[in-house]
């Protein structure tokens, strides 16, 4: 009888890890990764157990220089969509899936930094002559064409 | 009260085939500004040249040419190449691919290389000098595309005139910025990075934010997108700028919502 609750309970258990582990790899890095592969699951079990350091490259190549299986994470990088992480994964010496690893909230976040640090500005109509502008944005200038551009004249006229 | 007489000191770099300027805003120019000035200058062009020396598809031994040919070591070794990659990776999906990181097969993140130096560049060299008393501005323009801030409290304002696509010696309208980026994209110029829809009347795309990627990432994915598209994109992306079409006129937008709609029929 205690055998077989046991059992229950055990089997129970593996399901609820089952359900959590798929929930993790299918649906929860569908919403994270912004590229995914057959890699995946791999990448995502060694991830824990691999260097999370990318610079420390000296123990990931072998004796003819090629990288070591497994998996790498580097450093996590603050971008202006949040923080990010890009995540490789080398099988037979071979590249076989990057993944770049977002934090939960990159898209919110985003918007936010939109509304909250929007600059303030008017816009009116003025001639470039005006003393009240500095700088011309436009399609981006060649050096040819620098020569007789706005910008080159505002910066002549400001030295 | 007398308004502040400013002086807009100013040095042109000359890299990655587009000019760059550095340009202060400040209350006194005088040898100590222009020294400081030199300096940052120095340091903004070595900072400009490593980025061209590890990320220009043009160059044999850059980081981008060697991934391009199928040596993964940049994206593991590299943390400025990691943190490119997953911004172009970024870039790409959120504008639904009007922006796009490949050029003929291969990857090529050019499209957002500038504006990551630029920042780079801005935010270690030119912002420490807004603690200098005689300094109220800082900017850093790469070919139209620039970064801007000015000094707490200050009440100067960065006036940057927006090119008329169709007559670069004109300008359409004036935006007022204390602190953020703007860049422009126009499919006039310099086409190789810009993928157009067939059938798009868009000239121009300005797009104003607090990071100068994002500007630029969405004013190149506009000139792709088309005027119709980018409308949908303005909106779910809550996009702050204008737009030039051909058949429309300029297009104002800000916070996602499209000014003078009712003068189009988009």
């Amino acid at each position: 009888m205690i055998k077989k609750a046991i059992g229950i309970t055990l089997s129970f258990g593996v399901a609820v890890a089952m359900a959590i582990d798929g929930y993790i790899v299918f649906f929860k890095d569908q919403k994270t990764n912004t590229s995914t592969t057959s890699a995946e699951t791999t990448s995502k079990k060694n991830a824990t157990q691999t260097t999370s350091k990318s610079s420390s490259s000296s123990n990931s190549t072998d004796s003819n220089g090629q990288y070591k299986d497994g998996t790498y994470t580097g450093r996590s990088t603050s971008t202006q969509w949040g923080d990010v992480q890009v995540q490789i994964t080398i099988k037979d010496g071979k590249l076989t899936a990057i993944n770049v690893l977002k934090s939960p909230d990159t898209e919110n976040k985003s918007v936010q930094i939109n509304e909250q640090a929007l600059p303030t500005y008017k816009s009116e109509a003025i001639t470039a002559q005006s003393s009240k502008i500095q700088q011309i944005s436009g399609a981006t200038e060649t050096y040819k064409g620098f020569t007789g551009s706005l910008q080159n004249a505002l910066n002549q006229a400001e030295q | 009260m007398t308004e502040a007489k400013y002086y807009f000191p100013n040095r042109v770099i000359q890299m990655m085939n587009v000019p760059f300027t550095v340009k202060l805003a400040v209350t006194e120019d005088d040898e100590v500004v222009q020294t400081i000035l030199n300096d940052i200058t120095e340091k903004v062009t070595d900072k400009l040249r490593q980025m061209d020396d590890d990320f220009s598809p043009f160059k044999n031994d850059s980081m981008v040419t060697r991934f391009q040919n199928g040596d993964e070591a940049p994206l593991i070794d590299s943390d400025e190449f990691q943190a490119v990659y997953a911004q172009t990776v970024i870039a790409e999906q959120m504008t639904h691919h009007y922006f796009n990181a490949t050029f003929a097969g291969k990857y090529d993140p050019t499209g957002l290389v500038k504006g990551w130096a630029i920042e780079q560049a801005f935010e270690k060299y030119l912002r420490p000098l807004l603690m200098d008393a005689k300094i109220v501005g800082i900017s850093l323009n790469g070919g139209g595309d620039m970064k801007l801030a000015v000094k707490q409290g200050c009440d100067f304002n960065w006036g940057i005139g927006i090119e008329n696509p169709n007559d670069t010696q004109q300008i359409l309208t004036t935006y007022y910025i204390q602190d953020g980026a703007i860049a422009t994209s126009g499919n006039s110029k310099r086409g190789e990075h810009i993928l157009r829809s067939n059938n798009s009347e868009i000239e121009q795309v300005t797009i104003i934010s607090s990071s100068l990627v994002d500007a630029d990432v969405w004013a190149t994915a506009g000139i792709s997108a088309g005027t119709e598209e980018m409308a949908t994109l303005i909106t779910e992306s809550n996009l702050t700028g204008m737009m030039v079409d051909k058949k429309l006129g300029s297009i104002d937008f800000r916070n996602g919502v499209i000014k003078n709609a009712q003068k189009t029929s988009l």
